[in-house]
């Protein structure tokens, strides 16, 4: 099987509703499993044997340009964001590595001479990870429609046998006249129709949301969006991006 | 969106009511930390973090050629010297407050004499990144 290495052309960093893909130079994700070592007495004990506590822990490092347009991850402000991490190019069905809360919790600001302004962003990362497949890669959007026929395809069971999660980052909106935009994630168990699973809060501005998807869920995942509502003008577009990780 | 950078030729510092920055020969970095607590519940695999609010900025640096003039770096940074410091990184984005110098340094070189002072952080630090 050919390899498909990725490099640094095939990143993508959206956070809160920010692509801060511009203005970053490097990006880095860890995930550490929990660890104990055991070392049993008698034969056995010649080498120590490793066990899974099921314990994890994710790291999300980056560095770039001080971007006075975007102060996503050069500002402390105390609000958790959820980040999107794409190392292997913002395309259906490729590796997603999403965060529900990122927080920044350190910020540095670099000023040499001669030099552009950098930051080196420090990110706290609450809660769980989860390593999801792009089901919307960013683009703008207009009218209201579905990606049935380009669904994402999570290559599990047919049927998830707990629940999943879903991870939205809306990174421009032009309402024109509308009320708002609605997303909603949906599914499909054997690739044919799909149906709606679970929506976000409707959008009205740029941000980002994480939703459960409870049990059951299809294998195959797609989205729709539909404008709402208002006294349309003309000119709507929303640009977002979903995630998808199942439990 | 385009992104707005800046470097070093759009930066000013200023202490203790003086544009200081004809001296600096190597600027100040800022490092602002938020201290946050991180457990680990017995049913959780993933920790939870949380911001206790608290902020904290790290000593900063500065490197300037000495002066011992009325208005230039040694006295207007003397030792225990406690002002407003204000770096401005581009138009609209500034880091400001209250700075003590900590410590000045002389280091004699094969060029101009360098002053390099160390500034604690007092009080609440401004930072306003955005343009």
């Amino acid at each position: 099987m050919a390899i498909r290495p990725a490099s640094r052309k095939d990143a993508q960093v959206l956070v809160g509703g920010y692509d801060c893909t511009p203005a970053l130079d490097a990006v880095g994700f860890k995930e550490v499993a929990g660890l104990a070592t055991f070392n049993p007495l008698g034969p056995t004990g010649v080498f120590p044997v490793i066990y899974d506590t099921g314990a994890r822990s994710a790291e999300l490092t980056a560095a770039g340009l001080l971007d006075g347009n975007n102060t996503t991850l050069s500002t402390i402000t105390g609000t958790s964001a959820v980040a999107m991490v794409k190392f292997d190019s913002d395309v259906l069905n490729r590796n997603a590595y999403c965060f529900r809360s990122a927080t920044v919790s350190e910020t540095e600001v670099l000023i040499a001479d001669g030099d552009m302004t950098r930051i080196v962003p420090g990110i706290s990362v609450s809660g769980e990870f989860n390593q999801g497949y792009i089901v919307a890669p960013l683009i703008a959007r207009t009218d209201g429609s579905n990606t049935d026929a380009t669904y994402a395809d999570a290559e599990a069971a047919t049927i998830s046998p707990t629940g999943a999660h879903a991870f939205l980052n809306v990174t421009a909106i032009a309402l024109g006249g509308y009320a708002n935009c609605l997303i909603t994630v949906r599914d499909s168990a054997d690739g044919g129709a799909h149906a709606d699973h679970t929506a976000f809060t409707a959008v009205t501005a740029i941000g980002a949301e994480y939703k459960y998807m409870a049990h059951p869920v299809g294998r195959y995942i797609s989205v729709s969006w539909a404008w709402v509502g208002g006294a349309p003008s003309g000119g709507h577009s929303i640009t977002f991006s979903v995630a998808y990780a199942r439990d | 969106m385009a992104i707005v950078p800046s470097s070093s030729k759009d930066v000013t510092f200023t202490f203790n009511g003086t544009n200081l920055s004809e001296w600096v020969t190597a600027p100040p970095n800022y490092k602002l930390n938020a201290a946050m607590q991180t457990w680990t519940p017995p049913s959780s695999a993933f920790p939870t973090t949380h911001d206790t609010g608290q902020r904290s900025v790290e000593n900063v640096q500065v490197t300037f050629i000495a002066d011992g003039a009325a208005g230039g770096p040694n006295l207007k940074c003397a030792t225990g010297t406690s002002s407003t410091m204000t770096t401005v990184i581009a138009t609209g984005q500034s880091i400001a407050g209250t700075f003590v110098v900590a410590s000045q340094e002389v280091q004699i070189t094969d060029g101009d004499t360098l002053l390099v002072v160390e500034f604690f952080g007092s009080g609440t630090i401004t930072w306003d990144l955005a343009t």
